[in-house]
């Protein structure tokens, strides 16, 4: 017991550090050099028998604060249980990388597949243990998007809110950026259709719908009610997966943007004075770039007056009046609009026919004479029920026109 | 358009109801200025240029002028042999300025593209920059604070940038054109890189880099 108090007081002392370390390394690994500077940031009095901060990290791997990374020199981690312990305590919200939900995914597959032998073996137990297996992970990757969201919300916080001195500016960047590389980006690319998490949402869909199938006629209703859960649940999961995963890139794709902006800003900066240095600045030619009006160009205008004149046309211009038919008011000259299914019927019914165009306008006598001609057309070039007869010329009337064309008859076609 | 013969004042009634400020708009953008959504004082002229911005378009281009807008929210004019040695030669101080600012901005720990786009930067700031790139700013004439002063009033007047109090500069959305021009230097070297190593640099005649595709 007294080596765990020991331990402890002595965590305790270096608390700050620890802190810092996990703050800003979390689980990833580090390098003696960080460590110096992180280790120089929190340096408090009672750390000047460290001078050179050399022994004070050997203090710390030795006690196994510290864990120094197998087959890397000069790499160490923090103690898992450690990182474990403030995680718990702060309720740190760790983000699950896109490969880490990849991995969930492709394991629900995986308890699908199982599930499907179980049903093949008609091990009721088995189902039963996969059924709520896979329920339980279908649950799991649910909370899973939800803390991602609240993570990346406080990441979004801490890179907002760091005050400019306590951290550089790659350092109150690098988490958003990381979110975004590391989560974002991959995870926007699995889903599209031909990505990863979709191929194996859908396939795991596939497999259900297929064991719901399967249960109705091997084992009965018992597992179906089940089955449809868990379909219910991987629906739900197919469209919150889209959801979480566009607003968090709603949400961090400012802060991206910006990061971007300003390290391509920086670099152009940093090359047009370079290039200013070396051929100074009377002969560089990057500040070039922007051309402003130096000299009041003379008006073409006689005066004022004119272009005053011209301004007063922008006035008066209205737009040229554009003819759009409109809707009669009258409910008495509202009509419903005869279509051609409607004749078309009709003339089915009334064949064999004629003459089809004193038929269309004894029969439709409300019809304009554009759409009887349309009508007319398509009834004896594009029907295939009538076969067509050519007559004599003859005339016809209309409420509007006189029409001079040769007569048409209409019969059923052979293969009617 | 010589037929026009010179305006009754009717017509000028019946333009300051419906366009009020076309006249003030016509002078300003003729002397450069730059009429930004952000500008307090240039709102109501941008506003109107918004509204109206097809049928100004067309009446500026009439006249030999080119109305450019940005879609950042500003407009300005550009149009043959505008630029002066003069000029010129203040674009390229200012240019020099955001460079130099961007620089330390980003050395300090700042972050320069939310500094210069959203926030009001000290004035401090600008002359702990002149400071810290003296060299240039010798070579560039601008050693006083007093030159960096004009230089920032200058900038103020063409709709750059706005001076708080005598101690703050707010940039406006114009300086957008200074930033792009720093990108495109990045993605410039970037694009040689990949071509070829480029030896005419030293070439160029100082008028000859103007070119428009860069600035929007």
């Amino acid at each position: 017991m007294l080596y765990v108090k020991n331990f402890l007081k002595y965590l305790l002392r270096h608390i700050d550090l620890v802190i810092a370390l996990h703050q800003r390394f979390g689980s990833m690994s580090f390098n003696t050099h960080d460590f110096m500077d992180v280790a120089r940031s929190v340096a408090t009095d009672d750390w000047e028998q460290y001078d050179n901060l050399q022994p004070l990290l050997t203090d710390l791997l030795q006690r196994e604060v510290l864990l120094p990374v197998p087959r890397a020199e000069y790499l160490f981690d923090l103690n898992p249980y450690i990182l474990d312990m403030i995680e718990l305590l702060t309720d740190q919200e760790q983000l699950a990388l896109a490969a880490t939900l990849k991995a969930e995914i492709h394991e629900l597959t995986r308890l699908t597949r199982n599930l499907g032998q179980s049903f093949a073996f008609q091990d009721s137990q088995l189902v039963q243990r996969y059924i709520s297996q896979l329920d339980r992970r279908f649950r799991g990757v649910h909370r899973q998007l939800q803390r991602n969201e609240q993570a990346i919300m406080r990441i979004i916080e801490t890179t907002k809110n760091t005050a400019t001195d306590s951290q550089s500016l790659k350092g109150r960047y690098a988490q958003a950026l990381d979110a975004w590389e590391h989560y974002i980006q991959p995870s926007t690319e699995m889903l599209d259709t031909q990505g990863d998490y979709e191929q194996a949402l859908k396939q795991t869909e596939t497999l259900l719908l297929q064991y719901m199938d399967d249960v109705q006629q091997k084992m009965g209703c018992q597992h179906l009610r089940q089955l449809q859960k868990l379909h219910y649940r991987l629906l739900d999961l197919r469209s919150g997966l889209r959801f979480s995963i566009a607003r968090c890139q709603r949400l961090l794709e400012p802060i991206y943007r910006r990061q971007r902006r300003n390290s391509i800003l920086a670099r152009g900066a940093s090359m047009a004075i370079a290039e200013i240095r070396q051929h100074k600045f009377k002969y560089a030619t990057t500040p070039n770039q922007v051309a402003l009006i130096g000299r009041n160009r003379p008006s073409i205008m006689e005066s004022d007056h004119s272009i005053l004149a011209y301004l007063s046309q922008l006035t008066d211009f209205e737009p040229p009046a554009v003819d759009i038919p409109e809707v009669p008011d009258d409910t008495a000259t509202a009509q419903i609009p005869i279509t051609f299914k409607q004749v078309q019927t009709q003339a089915i019914n009334d064949a064999p026919i004629d003459d089809c165009m004193t038929w269309l306008l004894t029969h439709f006598p409300d019809l304009d004479t554009r759409l009887a001609l349309e009508y007319f057309i398509r009834l004896t070039n594009e029907s295939e029920q009538f076969s067509i007869m050519l007559g004599q010329q003859s005339q016809y009337e209309t409420n509007t026109h006189h029409i001079h064309m040769q007569c048409r008859s209409l019969e059923h076609s052979s293969h009617e | 358009m010589n037929d026009i013969t010179p305006a009754p004042l009717v017509l000028d009634d019946q333009l300051t109801k419906q366009l009020p400020n076309a006249k003030l708009i016509y002078t300003k953008l003729r002397e450069g200025v730059h009429i930004a959504v952000d500008a307090l004082e240039h709102y109501a002229l941008y506003k109107e240029l918004e509204n109206h911005a097809a049928s100004y378009e067309v009446l500026f281009n009439l006249l030999g002028y080119e109305l450019v807008y940005n879609a950042e929210g500003f407009f300005y004019f550009r149009y043959p042999d505008s630029v002066t040695s003069n000029s010129m030669s203040t674009s390229r101080k200012i240019a020099l300025l955001i460079f130099t600012l961007v620089d330390y901005l980003q050395d300090n720990n700042f972050d320069p593209s939310s500094m210069i786009q959203d926030q009001q930067i000290e004035l401090s700031l600008f002359e702990k920059t002149q400071e810290c790139f003296k060299d240039l700013y010798t070579q560039a004439d601008m050693v006083a604070s007093q030159d960096l002063t004009n230089l920032l009033e200058w900038m103020s007047k063409r709709g750059f940038c706005q001076i708080i109090n005598d101690t703050h500069v707010k940039f406006c959305k114009p300086i957008e054109r200074f930033l792009a021009a720093t990108e495109a230097i990045a993605n410039q070297q970037a694009t040689d890189k990949h071509t070829a190593p480029s030896e005419e640099s030293n070439e160029q005649p100082i008028d000859n880099a103007l070119t428009e595709s860069q600035e929007d």
